[in-house]
């Protein structure tokens, strides 16, 4: 049946709804309901033209009953092409979703988390690795407000297409933040409670440059320190403990 | 979405603990101070034991630093909460008058600033326990007259509102859509009934 291949999309749609991480790019599916909506689109035409030709040589001849069935058959097959249209776009919208979701979260797609800041880590996590294969974050949050959240996403997993989209609206996000210079748009959104924080240290992360001052993390080393300067750090998993 | 799904459409308890801690409240401070002119609000001049009310939030860096005593308010004390408990006995069908901020606010206190307290912190705890449980069941209660159109929710707190509101306001839209699509179809079929009627009348 027409719409059976976009079902077993949405239904790959709806299982990943909830996911942390975004899930391969279902190109052959998407493959196959382009075909699918083609082959409709081309009946469409062939119907309409049909019904054209039929009227055009025997216009007495046409009863009603043979209006009402290539009425009949063109409606369905542009009711097919429409449903297969709205699978598309529910399947790329959770997805564009999931990017933005990402966005926000201000987690670098380039940076690897694990090599590269012993050297040059910064708070801000300007590391680059060369453009490697795998670039895969995977940034423990603890906190209940990420649950759900999409805090993994593998490059390789999005189509082209995605990949430039969420380029661009890392652009976008940067250029609408620096309207706002004095806010952390992208930064926790619990509210402030205390001003003063114990922190403990989870991983080595060598000396730490914040915009207030500087840190070295050492392994199980605990802070006594302002708040505001080490939210990125905890954001990105060096900290824990408030 | 921009926000985390779990955000949208209703707060975090840690989110109305911030609002709560913006009530004003009446300190007594033990430190002499100028007075400071914040963005949003401003702490007055501060003269040792002299009342002055300030935010909340306020009182409590102050009392964290041993610079003043909070004076708690005036529903805060055992005799009070306990005539309240008995209102709540005595009408079965309604909540006695509370603060919006009940929950938090005695949360807040207790746990900060214990010391200054009337009563002893055990039996606050107690009573103020007792009075969440009757109410809590008062409103399962209520769950049971959900209808279509609205809901009365007079006396509850934002936090116990806030525990509500994704089950309450999910059931009342989808019997609201039920109700509707209902009503729409009889409208429909009445209006075709006319239909009938106005060419019935042509011939």
């Amino acid at each position: 049946m027409y719409g059976d291949t976009a079902n077993k999309l949405i239904l790959d749609a709806k299982r990943s709804a909830n996911l942390s991480e975004i899930p391969l790019y279902q190109s052959n599916l998407i493959n196959l309901i382009i075909k699918e909506t083609n082959e409709l689109n081309k009946d469409a035409q062939y119907l309409a033209e049909l019904h054209q030709l039929k009227q055009e040589e025997n216009s007495e001849e046409l009863t009603e009953e043979d209006e009402k069935i290539s009425q009949c058959q063109e409606f369905v097959t542009h009711l097919s092409m429409r449903r297969n249209k709205r699978c598309l776009l529910a399947y790329e919208k959770l997805r564009a979703d999931k990017l933005v979701e990402f966005t926000w979260l201000n987690i670098d797609p380039i940076s690897e988390s694990d090599e590269s800041n012993a050297t040059t880590g910064t708070a801000a996590g300007t590391s680059t690795s060369g453009g490697g294969n795998s670039k895969t974050q995977n940034i423990p949050y603890s906190d209940s407000i990420y649950n759900n959240y999409t805090t993994k996403v593998a490059l390789d997993n999005l189509s082209h297409a995605e990949q430039d989209f969420l380029k661009n609206y890392q652009d976008l996000l940067v250029d609408y933040k620096s309207n706002f210079p004095d806010i952390d748009l992208s930064g926790d959104l619990e509210p402030p409670t205390n001003i003063f924080i114990d922190v403990r240290v989870l991983k080595d992360g060598g000396e730490v440059q914040t915009e207030y001052g500087c840190f070295n993390l050492i392994k199980d080393s605990q802070f006594y320190v302002r708040k505001s300067d080490v939210e990125r750090l905890i954001q990105q998993g060096y900290l824990e403990e408030i | 979405m921009v926000l985390p799904a779990n955000l949208q459409g209703n707060l975090m308890p840690s989110e109305i603990n911030f609002l709560a801690e913006n009530e004003l409240i009446t300190i007594l401070p033990r430190y002499t101070m100028k007075k400071i002119q914040l963005i949003g609000t401003k702490i007055p001049n501060l003269r040792a034991m002299r009342r002055e009310s300030v935010p909340l939030w306020v009182a409590l860096i102050l009392k964290s630093q041993d610079k003043c005593s909070i004076v708690p308010p005036k529903w805060l004390n055992v005799p009070y909460l306990k005539e309240k408990y008995d209102e709540e006995l005595r009408r079965p069908h309604q909540f006695s008058d509370l603060p919006w901020n009940w929950l938090e606010l005695s949360k807040i206190l207790l746990t900060r600033a214990a010391d200054d307290l009337q009563d002893p912190p055990h039996q606050l705890r107690s009573i103020i326990q007792d009075l969440r449980e009757i109410r809590l069941v008062k409103s399962r209660k209520g769950l049971r007259e959900l209808n279509e159109s609205n809901i009365q929710l007079n006396g509850l707190s934002l936090l116990e509102i806030n525990e509500l509101r994704p089950f309450v306001l999910n059931v009342m839209n989808k019997l609201r859509q039920l109700h509707d699509s209902s009503q729409t179809k009889a409208a429909e079929e009445i209006e075709d009934e006319d239909m009938v009627d106005v060419s019935d009348d042509d011939y």
